[in-house]
């Protein structure tokens, strides 16, 4: 359970008013999403070319078909809650499965609607009509999960994910990505009911074997040592269902902060590495988190931090906390080795938010649990590492920069707005044309001084080039001061250790970790904290269409904070 | 901890009073369907009435305060007119130049709608100025555009009235009555929001999304994509 340092003004949060009924801590156990299986028979009926883009260059190898659907989910195994709360998901399961895809092999994923129709169901909150994005692949516009292309219960859309980073680029390679729902003014309703999962790409380095022989390997821990972890904060009645209050328009709290589904799950590690992909799948809160371990939770164990919403950095860094706004992703290591079995340590949040809007910026001590992790013996030899050096970025070029736009975020009247406008209701209205093949660099303003934005835009990451009037380079980490809500130091990364070497070393963590991470030089998210005003630099290329921008605080996104902007042909000669 | 404490206990009290309120008003009121204009005063004003809905997803947010429609008729607002119903919801003043705008919208989107207006489904503009705004007024006020059966302009007493805006429109000191209309099916608390200026079928869609659809079928059908002109 969360709690509060201050009473926030105002109608009380629901979380006050209506608090979820309490349970038994480190009870469930984690819930690991199963690995999604692809089709051993052809799609009836089959997918159609040409309704996709370059369908035929990046034939599917492999085809998928997962089914939206209503079902009863224990979120924990004590009552009220022992009799499964009403939950929409996946193929029967929240998070829905998890995707193990890789480069160089295209897949079609066919995305059938079986949710009950408005009257029928048991999720009353959400809407069941859905169009699913893949966060935050390189997707062409059909298949991109645009919020007006969506589904009815009864019907299918099929998305082509080509599988290739932009450009042909290698340094564009992603990692952890994570696909859900993107209604029209319903995404946090429906996400929050139980449209999420995970996405994996892996590639010959990040090869998702640990002992993997190739010399390209990065071998990082993999198989049952690879777990995902989706965050949801969750408000439950007192007969464990699920409660959205839609008529707040600031966000939505829950007071059980979920983990793969699960409240406060424990988790048996054995004494060895472990890879955590770790997702902030909202709707509204923000996380800063800690692993903790003692009865007082003083006992500080760092990450280490190797990747931000799916890049991995140049290099990893070790980290005392780690910064999530919504939709943000970290990948980090955790060596377990250090300890003994019978040993516990804590996940925790220490952020304290206590609206919608965003965090307060205080830290809360000791935080809440989120997961515990039980150690226990090591059932085999640890074969994999931490490579000290992982793939080089791609770099900003001034030279391709064919514009450049402001993009206001600001609240006004009771909108959430972005440049003094909200989205167009029916997304018709083109907010931006991007020639293709160009590089843009954009300025993304926060106007409001009592509120915070996770703004991301699709299909493209970006490079960060300025926080606040600070240059920031390829090599230095965002981070700030506890109690604040300002970036201040650039912290770089350490730099390898034999930079001449034939081989990668292993990674070390020092004992001076940043206090906290929020990202490296390429993300998905910008984490746009009070007054912020950040520049980065983007490249569109491979695909046309359209696509959209906006706020990740799911319900400042529905209540209009989204822009549309499209990517065209280039204008011929002469005109 | 012990604001928290306080808060809950207060919370708590004003519910069973507000149960005990309900249980009293709904002995006295008529619902919306029985009423007729000139029926006389139910004898009760709606002075602190932030009665609690018998029942309702939102009944626990929603208040269930009395609401005098312009053709004077009474209603608890969550009973009679928000459950079964599917409703686009607004908030207007006959006094305000900016609320103007907002109706001339809502008359539009009255004439695209069918006959499920007055039906099933319900248009609803809340007086943001309840001292004025007297059952004579807004019926003048819907003759003036024309209101249809199925859209009611909504008054009562001031501390009732400002109670329900403030769930349906406010977040803590922002008010975005003037900015947003809320529609959805409060039987299953499902609600959306859209821009009070967005094209009048814009409007009406959304609130047929709110339609209670059929039975899946066994077969699902393709919806998209659709064939692109050039493909490569």
């Amino acid at each position: 359970m969360l709690q509060y340092l201050c009473s926030p003004d105002g109608i009380q949060p629901d979380l006050l008013v209506r608090p979820s009924p309490r349970v038994s801590p480190f009870v469930a156990l984690l819930n690991i999403p199963p690995v999604k299986q692809p089709m051993t028979q052809p799609l009836f009926p089959p997918p159609d070319p040409a309704a996709h883009q370059r369908y035929n260059e990046f034939s599917p190898r492999k085809f998928y078909e997962i089914h939206e659907q209503e079902f009863r989910w224990q979120y924990h195994p004590e009552p009220p809650y022992d009799k499964g709360s009403w939950a929409w998901g996946f193929d029967g399961v929240a998070p829905g499965p998890t995707y193990h895809a890789r480069y160089g092999e295209p897949v079609l994923v066919r995305m059938v609607n079986d949710l009950p129709p408005i009257g029928q169901g048991n999720v009353g909150f959400a809407m069941p009509k859905t169009t699913t994005h893949l966060h935050n692949a390189h997707t062409a516009s059909e298949s991109d999960g645009f919020p007006m292309d969506f589904i009815s219960p009864g019907e299918f859309w099929d998305h082509h994910y080509a599988n290739f980073p932009s450009g042909n680029d290698p340094r564009e390679k992603l990692t952890t990505l994570w696909y859900h729902d993107h209604m029209m003014d319903f995404t946090a309703t429906n996400v929050y009911a139980g449209l999420s999962g995970f996405y994996l790409l892996f590639d010959e380095q990040d090869s998702g074997d640990e002992r993997d022989p190739s010399p390209l390997a990065f071998r990082l821990p993999s198989g049952k040592y690879d777990v995902p972890l989706l965050l949801h904060d969750v408000l439950f009645d007192q007969n464990g269902q699920c409660t959205f209050n839609r008529l707040n328009t600031d966000g939505m709290l829950g007071d059980q902060i979920t983990v793969n589904r699960k409240i406060q799950p424990y988790f048996p590690v054995e004494r060895r590495k472990y890879r955590f992909r770790i997702l902030n799948g909202g709707p509204s809160r923000f996380y800063q988190l800690f692993l903790s371990a003692g009865v007082d939770r003083d006992h500080l164990h760092p990450f280490v931090v190797i990747t931000g919403d799916g890049n991995f950095l140049p290099r990893p860094v070790c980290a005392e906390s780690i910064y999530l706004s919504v939709a943000q992703r970290v990948d980090v290591i955790v060596d377990f080795s250090e300890f003994r079995p019978g040993d516990q340590l804590y996940l925790q949040n220490r952020l304290e938010q206590t609206n919608g809007r965003g965090p307060s910026g205080r830290i809360l001590d000791p935080g809440a649990d989120i997961l515990r992790f039980d150690v226990i013996e090591r059932t085999g030899e640890d074969k994999s590492r931490i490579p000290d050096e992982f793939r080089d970025l791609p770099a900003v070029n001034p030279a391709e920069v064919k514009n450049r736009r402001v993009w206001a975020f600001d609240y006004r009247a009771g909108l959430w707005t972005v440049n003094g406008v909200p989205a167009d209701p029916e997304m018709m209205r083109v907010d931006a044309e991007i020639e293709e093949n160009t590089a843009e660099i954009w300025t993304i303003r926060n106007e409001g001084k009592n509120w915070s934005h996770p703004i991301h835009s699709h299909f493209t990451e970006f490079l960060l080039m300025e926080v606040n009037g600070r240059k920031v380079k390829e090599t230095e980490v965002q981070t700030m001061q506890p109690g604040e809500l300002r970036r201040r130091s650039f912290p770089a990364l350490a730099a390898p250790t034999n930079k001449d070497r034939v081989s990668i070393s292993d990674f070390v963590c020092n004992d001076r970790p940043i206090r906290v991470f929020m990202g490296g030089h390429r993300r998905d998210i910008t984490t746009l904290l009070p007054n912020d005003e950040i520049v980065i630099f983007m490249r569109w290329r491979d695909f046309h269409g359209r696509y959209v921008m906006h706020c990740h605080n799911a319900v400042h996104e529905d209540h209009a904070m989204m822009v549309r902007w499209d990517i065209v042909k280039r204008a011929p000669a002469g005109t | 901890m012990r604001v928290f404490a306080r808060l809950r206990g207060r919370d708590l009290r004003a519910w069973e009073e507000g149960i005990y309120k309900v249980k009293n008003l709904q002995a006295q009121l008529f619902s919306l369907d029985s009423k007729r204009p000139g029926d006389p005063e139910a004898g009760i004003t709606a002075a602190g009435d932030c009665s609690r809905p018998a029942r309702g997803p939102d009944a626990d947010y929603i208040p269930n305060v009395v609401v005098h429609t312009h053709e004077n008729r009474k209603a608890l607002f969550y009973d009679d007119l928000l459950l079964g119903k599917r409703v686009l919801i607004s908030s207007v003043s006959t006094r305000e130049q900016s609320s103007l705008a907002i109706i001339e919208n809502l008359a539009k989107v009255q004439a695209l709608m069918g006959a499920e207006l007055g039906r099933r489904v319900f248009i609803y503009s809340i007086t943001a100025n309840p001292e004025h705004d007297t059952p004579q007024a807004l019926r003048s006020f819907a003759e003036q555009y024309g209101a249809r059966d199925g859209w009611l302009f909504l008054t009562g007493e001031p501390s009732g009235i400002n109670l329900l805006r403030e769930r349906m429109f406010h977040q803590s000191d922002h008010d975005c009555s003037a900015t947003l209309f809320r529609y959805g099916c409060p039987s299953y608390g499902l609600w959306g929001s859209i821009p009070v200026n967005a094209l009048p079928e814009s409007i009406v869609q959304r609130v047929s999304w709110l339609e209670e659809g059929l039975p899946v079928a066994r077969h699902p059908r393709r919806r998209g994509p659709a064939s692109l002109s050039v493909t490569s």
